[in-house]
């Protein structure tokens, strides 16, 4: 097939021209600062060598830590696959909206900021004496990941039609034969999809163990961060880079052995064939799966509701169970300026970053599904990167190049870094309400002699406008809850949850608790807004496109 | 056919029982003490509309459902208390519900390999299968890689290869397009006579129960309204609701205004109308139903002849081999006339007499209960 771009092609620039400037030349002067035996930046002279890498190679201390991150990586993937899969093939087996309803219960941790929740276990784990431990690094790791694990897994089972285990004992497979032999296979892609997915995130776990971890407890990412804090960018770009690679690898292999096919089984959780009118029958397995379930979602809920009873201690020191009632450490924080001044800069910045990733996301999807271009889908990828690459990394380039930009502490700054992070979301999902509705309702209008911009303005806008709003509040909220790039781009200025962190890490009140509080309930708003608007959406792609039915 | 297919006796299907069969899907109440007994070797059709229980009764019967109360006994044995894998009963799914990530070869061979059958006898039994079913060759592919047709096919012979008492089939031809239909309808009916394996199967489609069935139940709101070969069915209808089911119905509302010696009078809007019957237990307000095919037609008007009418044409369809003829009669009533070959020399709009026998008038009580 031959390609010939057309006008809508011009399109992607803008957001090609953005991830150059935020993505791609930030990266690649990391790259360069890892060959620079001192670490520095020059463009006009650069300087390879492997001095940063042979030491990465000779001190143990490196060893050690790679060692530790990836021992860390592989107990939480583990724990959180043994952990997802008897929730999710108990949750998949439930009939009619049961499912999907414990499903948007087992994703709400994933929409509460990540400080909140590490917040709630930093209050948790003393009472176990776990805290400042590899087992509380791995338990708040897992508490982070279980949601990616459960919708992974949730959408692959809810594909496998009972029909199938029914079939195989009509043919004289016992409960556990049928599983087996068939259910489990038939899951193997969304395992593999949900393993990869969880061990990439792992590696790249800065905060978690950063908090929960204590001092001692060195990751790969707490490491950079240490060195980049003393100005080392030597070691750090150096580790980081082996971090970049040890995931795009990772990655490449995992598309090589599985495929395209495979993946493809993820998004879709179709539920096409789902012979769901049946009630649940009661069998072994289904107990199992909900006795698991019913730990894993007190797991995953407890957390949260410890920390709002919390927000409504009397005293002025955090313990648990909370003593009084009273909402002075509410009041509290509307009487601080400090919180006060981080709460409305992250508005501004969550707020912009909302309007920017979500018209650029528009614009580079036109360009992506109709301009027609060559490399089309490697030009795809690209813009699905930042999403792969370990957030340290995005963080430490950024900085690196606000530094000299002198953006740092400034709300373009902020804006451009969290851009960066909801764009892939933002282009994916206008990608696929653009191909959902096709080109056909546009053609119509043309053909009653709407030109080609007033047709998409009058037709294909009006369609996917609850897609973009969708992508719209997603983009806002990974601004809001956003803390790492934040922490990194500030000096002074801090946004909430960079605030927060900076709570965590010296005085903790229960002022902090309120806050939490708070937060998740603009999340479960939003969330709300989220539902009403998302089946506005299914109301109004349906029937369009054809295979979407 | 092989061999391998004529092995199979006539007559070693086994007996079916049920006994008392209730289900509720809440307060919905979707098999009402259901019962009946089918005999070894029969191919039963369970033959109504969506919602009449058809499939909760099949699924029942191989243990995917546990019913609320009755029993199911196959050769007398109840296994109303059994899993479906300690049945030995083969159920062929509506979707076919092939499993993916197996070739042909080994969906056929899985139930062989759960009952630790010996490698070279799975290898030889899922050949005959294959052959059974048309697919020799097929054991490599994956399900996917298959046409609708060939994907049935699959499931049957997979169904049949561990050689149960029985076979369930639910709807398998549904997704199929009628031409396939037809043929694969013939190629079961001729399977289960081959192989005497008792058949019970679901369908809507009352020409496919027809190609296929020895004994074909109606069912409606969860019950069985009538249970008989397929010609006994058309010819007599226990009910007005069967006889509608079952083939195309031409009906008139009327009075029994006087039954003597099995000769039955009816009074309606089209005037007095003779029926012949065996027994003469009919009165009140009943409703008149004829065969599409019972009906002549000439042309012109009417004469005083006992049940000739008149009516005006609407439309005249030719087939080819058989015709069809709409008539509207005298009172609004709407017909239908079929036959075989030419219409005869009527038009559009033109006038006709309509005029049948006395023994093809069936009386049905309004109630559709009973005669």
């Amino acid at each position: 097939m031959r390609y010939r771009p057309n006008r809508a092609a011009l399109l992607v620039l803008p957001g090609l021209l953005f991830l150059m400037a935020t993505f791609l030349f930030p990266l690649g002067g990391v790259l360069l600062r890892s060959f620079d035996p001192e670490g520095r930046l020059s463009f006009e002279a650069p300087r390879f060598a492997l001095a940063n890498y042979s030491e990465l190679l000779a001190d143990p201390l490196y060893r050690i830590i790679l060692q530790n991150t990836f021992a860390v990586a592989v107990a939480a993937t583990v724990a959180t696959l043994l952990l997802a899969y008897p929730v999710c093939f108990f949750m998949s087996r439930l009939p009619g909206r049961w499912g999907s309803a414990l499903l948007l219960l087992a994703l709400f941790p994933f929409w509460t900021s990540i400080l909140v929740r590490l917040f709630a276990f930093t209050q948790i784990l003393p009472q176990f004496g776990l805290m400042y431990t590899t087992t509380a690094t791995v338990i708040g790791m897992v508490y982070y990941l279980l949601p990616y694990m459960i919708a992974v897994l949730y959408a692959t089972m809810i594909g496998i039609d009972n029909e199938l285990i029914n079939a195989a004992r009509t043919l004289g497979a016992g409960m556990r034969q049928a599983l087996l032999r068939i259910f489990v296979p038939l899951t193997r892609p969304g395992v593999m999809v949900g393993t990869t997915m969880v061990f990439v995130i792992s590696l790249g776990f800065f905060l978690t163990p950063a908090i929960l971890g204590g001092g001692s407890d060195l990751t790969v990412s707490t490491y950079i961060q240490q060195q980049v804090n003393i100005a080392r960018w030597g070691s750090a770009s150096a580790m980081g880079t082996v971090l970049l690679v040890l995931t795009l690898v990772l990655f490449y292999g995992f598309n090589r052995f599985f495929g395209e096919d495979d993946m493809a089984v993820v998004g879709g959780g179709s539920q096409k064939g789902v012979s769901r009118t049946e009630r649940l029958r009661l069998s072994w397995p289904v107990g199992i799966g909900f006795l698991f379930t019913v730990a894993v979602f007190v797991f995953l809920l407890a957390p949260l509701v410890i920390v709002v009873l919390l927000s409504f201690t009397s005293t002025t020191y955090l313990t648990f169970p909370p003593k009084g009632f009273s909402g002075r450490w509410y009041a509290s924080f509307f009487a601080d300026p400090d919180w006060l001044a981080s709460a409305w800069l992250s508005l501004k910045v969550a707020a912009l970053t909302a309007l920017t990733a979500t018209v650029l996301g528009l614009l580079t999807a036109i360009g992506l599904v109709r301009g027609n271009l060559p490399f089309g889908r490697f030009m795809a990828a690209l813009f699905l990167a930042p999403l792969i690459v370990p957030v340290i990394l995005i963080a430490i380039a950024l900085f690196d190049i606000a530094n000299r930009l002198h953006l740092v502490d400034t709300v373009i700054g902020y804006v451009a870094g969290h851009t960066l992070l909801a764009l892939p979301v933002t282009v994916l999902i206008a990608s696929n309400a653009l191909r959902s509705m096709g080109t056909e309702l546009e053609q119509a209008a043309r053909t009653l002699g709407a030109s080609r911009v007033r047709a998409f303005l009058s037709v294909t806008a009006r369609m996917i406008a609850p897609s973009l709003a969708v992508a719209a509040i997603f983009a806002f909220v990974t601004s809001w809850d956003e803390p790492v790039v934040a922490l990194f781009l500030s000096t002074g200025r801090t946004t909430l949850p960079v605030h927060i962190f900076n709570h965590i890490q010296t005085e903790v009140t229960p002022a902090v608790a309120a806050v939490s509080t708070m937060l998740m309930a603009v999340v479960l708003i939003g969330g709300l807004a989220y539902a009403v608007l998302s089946a506005a959406r299914r109301r109004r792609l349906s029937g369009f496109g054809g295979n979407n039915g | 056919m092989d061999s391998s297919t004529s092995k199979a006796a006539p007559g070693r299907g086994s007996e079916l029982t049920i006994e008392n069969i209730t289900h509720r899907y809440g307060a919905l109440t979707v098999l009402d003490d259901v019962s009946t007994r089918i005999a070894g070797g029969e191919f039963l059709t369970l033959l109504g509309a969506s919602g009449s229980g058809k499939t909760t009764l099949l699924r029942i019967i191989g243990g995917l459902i546990a019913p609320a109360e009755g029993r199911i006994r196959v050769a007398g044995r109840d296994i109303t208390g059994l899993p479906p894998e300690r049945r030995d009963i083969g159920f062929v799914f509506q979707n076919y519900a092939l499993f993916p990530h197996m070739t042909v070869g080994e969906n056929v061979a899985f139930s062989l390999s759960v009952r630790s059958v010996s490698k070279e006898e799975t290898a030889q039994r899922v050949e005959e299968a294959l052959d059974l079913v048309g697919l020799k060759g097929f054991g490599g592919r994956y399900p996917g890689q298959m046409s609708g047709g060939q994907q049935q096919r699959v499931a049957l012979a997979r169904a049949l290869v561990f050689r149960p008492a029985m076979l369930l089939l639910d709807e398998p031809l549904g997704a199929l397009d009628r031409q396939l239909r037809q043929q694969l309808a013939v190629e079961l009916r001729s399977l289960q006579r081959r192989s005497g394996i008792t058949m019970i199967y679901v369908t809507h489609d009352q020409e496919e129960a027809f190609t296929m069935s020895t004994q074909v139940a109606v069912m409606a709101n969860g019950a069985i309204r009538q249970m008989a070969p397929p010609a006994d069915l058309y010819r007599s209808p226990n009910d007005l609701l069967v006889a509608r089911f079952v083939g195309d119905l031409n009906e008139v509302a009327g009075e029994v205004t006087d039954a003597a010696n099995g000769d039955v009078r009816v009074d309606g809007p089209l005037g007095p109308l003779m029926a012949r019957r065996g027994d003469s237990q009919v009165s009140g307000r009943i409703v008149c139903g004829l065969r599409p095919e019972h009906l002549r037609l000439r042309p012109g008007e009417p004469s005083s002849a006992v049940n000739e009418v008149g009516a005006t044409v609407r439309s005249v369809i030719f087939g080819g081999s058989w015709h069809r003829v709409d008539l509207e009669l005298a009172s609004g009533v709407v017909w239908r006339a079929e036959g075989r070959g030419e219409p005869p020399p009527i038009e559009e709009g033109g006038r006709v007499a309509v005029n049948f026998d006395a023994e093809r008038l069936m009386l049905f009580s309004e109630k559709g209960v009973g005669r």
